[in-house]
């Protein structure tokens, strides 16, 4: 009996927040919501994260899309959570399955995120494809981007990946274009990662 | 006092004071009586006012969280700035806040058209806005852009850094 009430007292505040945590899909519009919430159930099923597709929907009430509009931008991302899954592999984390999804949207193909995936069997793909994925948004092409992400996921590791992107960030403010920034940057990260003792 | 009422009062007095015949057994059956009365119901009911009280208290810590709570360690300082002449009001909309357009809005500089806001953002990479005047949707002219727009307002992008990004 006391264990239960122990177990209900502690258990109960977790449970409400839990339930709070999912009241944001209230904000969004009757008929919107149920529709969400169907794609969200889907996407859970299936293991996918459902966290960007609820922030998506948000996205688009805040900027008074149509019902329409917002229900293809959802399904647009779920259908990337699930080439993504199937790109990466099913032992994909949920914050990988999201950093791909996104990179996707940015003009990276599936064979890109396998190929990255094989390059980097066993680290976290989030850093190097949110490197990606800022890389394009800077100007840099996608084929360029992703070429050299995945050039450098052998040895590089996230740290080398986070100076990458501020070199490229750097020779852009300076006014050199983003492609040549980016395989210029390769050069150099490659030679320094074939000698330690000169990394940048 | 005469000599025989000296007498009978002594002897009165030994009598008194002679020890009474008491059974070597009464200490254990006192004991025994003692070990075999019921426990009394109220040490129960104060463990379960103690527990009940523990499990309300753990529950106000989680749903009240009064006061200001610190950030966490990971935690970076973010700031936000535009410059947006003759605007009355601009919030900064993204990720970190569920597109919510009023719950961070940015502060006018005391002289000039620039706003500004300081958030508190764990590591990721978060879409984001400026809404000026409460409808005008604002990209930050000085950070990179989403490329997928999905609603015909574009977001710009920040990375926060920490043990991965």
């Amino acid at each position: 009996m006391m264990q239960r009430l122990l177990a209900l007292g502690l258990c109960l505040p977790l449970a409400l927040r839990a339930q709070a945590s999912d009241s944001r899909i209230d904000r969004l519009s009757s008929p919107l919501r149920d529709s969400v919430a169907l794609v969200m159930d889907s996407a859970r099923e299936a293991g996918l994260p459902t966290g960007p597709l609820l922030q998506k929907a948000l996205e688009g009430t805040a900027k008074q899309a149509s019902v329409p509009s917002v229900m293809r931008a959802v399904r647009a991302l779920s259908d990337a959570l699930r080439v993504s899954r199937a790109a990466l592999g099913s032992p994909s984390s949920p914050d990988e399955l999201s950093a791909a999804a996104v990179a996707l949207r940015m003009g990276a193909r599936p064979s890109d995120l396998t190929k990255l995936r094989l390059a980097r069997p066993v680290r976290s793909l989030v850093v190097p494809l949110a490197v990606l994925s800022d890389l394009v948004a800077r100007g840099v092409p996608a084929d360029t981007a992703t070429h050299v992400v995945i050039a450098l996921a052998g040895s590089a590791d996230d740290q080398d990946y986070m100076a990458f992107r501020r070199s490229v960030d750097r020779d852009i403010d300076l006014g050199v274009p983003p492609g040549s920034s980016a395989f210029g940057q390769l050069n150099v990260s490659a030679r320094a990662l074939l000698n330690p003792a000169k990394k940048p | 006092m005469s000599e025989p009422e000296r007498d009978l009062i002594e002897r009165v007095i030994q009598e008194l004071q002679r020890p009474a015949p008491v059974d070597s057994q009464l200490g254990e059956r006192v004991m025994a009586r003692v070990l075999l009365q019921p426990r009394r119901p109220r040490s129960r009911r104060i463990a379960l006012i103690t527990t009940l009280c523990a499990a309300a208290g753990v529950a106000a810590l989680l749903l009240a969280r009064p006061g200001p709570v610190p950030p966490p360690v990971d935690h970076r300082a973010v700031q936000f700035s535009l410059d947006a002449p003759g605007a009355s009001t601009v919030t900064v909309v993204g990720d970190f806040n569920d597109w919510n357009t009023t719950t961070t809005p940015l502060s006018r500089a005391r002289s000039g058209n620039s706003w500004k806001v300081t958030v508190l953002l764990p590591p990721g990479r978060y879409n984001y806005a400026f809404v000026v005047n409460g409808t005008k949707w604002v990209p930050d002219p000085i950070a990179p852009r989403t490329t997928a727009d999905d609603f015909g307002a574009p977001n710009s992008v920040v990375t926060v850094g920490g043990a991965e990004l």
